[in-house]
């Protein structure tokens, strides 16, 4: 949970597959007070199908414990509890939040 | 001139009342800073230690410009489940946000069972507030060795629910996890440059 902007924000992880159309994945939600909460129209925040550096896709068997990192009001990264397939190893795994000009560039790249 | 103030007053504040009343944030005004808004992971994560089961981690930006994380840590020889008993929280830092994380030192390490904690931390938060650094965890105790491999599932049970006792153990005590936090975190840190 954060507060910025005048609101308070949250990223938690779902274990129904209700808000997100999966199970185990994260959801985000926004708040005046921090007691009554309410979601955008698609409040999935991340997916336990990752995207690495090489481009590679895994589906993690877990994904867990999100800590967002904040800067200048803005959430910056996710990190997250995670676990390999076949439990070969267990480790925090961290996705970068791009900003817009981020995902402009990206964009043009492609 | 009263008359006339109140023409526009009253009606002011009956909108302000109205406004008031509207708190309750409509869906498709609200923007998730999440959606279409994710990068690629970096291969091997952000934080790994040889040997040890990592979950979960806090990242606080310091004043010196790099960035700290705590994290909850337990050895890979016990068990997944061990985290009940032998998980403690530790410092890594590291000079970009996405890491990698290198290993400082262990900040809540057992302190003996006679504190709630004195035996596990776990599942670490850090937050700046008001010129302090706060570590939101938790913890738990046991009044039995610090095990040193995989734990039974009636010393899981014992300890994650806090009886406090079982026949035919020699488990005497033990509490069930609760939450804490330390401001010592502050101490832990790189000082402000100005307090915000």
């Amino acid at each position: 949970m954060w507060q910025a902007h005048d609101r308070y924000h949250m990223v938690a992880k779902i274990f129904s597959d209700h808000l997100t159309g999966e199970k185990g994945g994260g959801f985000y939600a926004c708040s005046d007070d921090g007691i009554d909460w309410s979601f955008p129209e698609d409040p999935g925040a991340y997916t336990r199908t990752v995207t690495f550096a090489d481009g590679s896709q895994r589906k993690q068997p877990a994904l867990e414990r999100p800590q967002v990192l904040v800067q200048n009001g803005e959430p910056t990264h996710i990190f997250l509890a995670t676990v390999d397939p076949g439990w070969s190893d267990i480790y925090n795994l961290v996705i970068p939040v791009l900003d817009d000009a981020d995902s402009k560039a990206l964009d043009a790249s492609q | 001139m009263i008359s006339k103030m109140n023409k526009f007053f009253y009606p002011l504040c009956f909108l302000i009342a109205l406004s008031g009343l509207s708190s309750v944030l409509k869906a498709e005004d609200l923007k998730n800073p999440f959606a279409d808004q994710l990068g690629a992971a970096p291969m091997e994560g952000s934080f790994k230690m040889k040997g040890y089961i990592i979950w979960g981690g806090s990242v606080v930006k310091g004043d010196d410009g790099r960035f700290y994380m705590f994290a909850s840590r337990w050895l890979k020889s016990a068990d997944m489940r061990n985290w009940v008993t032998n998980s403690e929280i530790v410092l890594a830092s590291a000079d970009k946000a996405e890491g990698p994380y290198e290993f400082e030192k262990v900040v809540l390490p057992p302190r003996g069972p006679e504190y709630w904690d004195g035996m596990m931390t776990h599942n670490p938060s850090i937050r700046r507030h008001e010129g302090k650094y706060i570590l939101f965890y938790i913890g738990t105790t046991y009044d039995f060795e610090r095990p040193t491999s995989k734990i039974d599932r009636e010393v899981y049970g014992q300890v994650w629910n806090g009886k406090s006792s079982l026949k035919g153990m020699r488990i005497c005590g033990s509490r069930t996890p609760m939450c804490g936090r330390r401001t010592t975190a502050t101490t832990w840190l790189p000082k402000f440059s100005a307090i915000t």
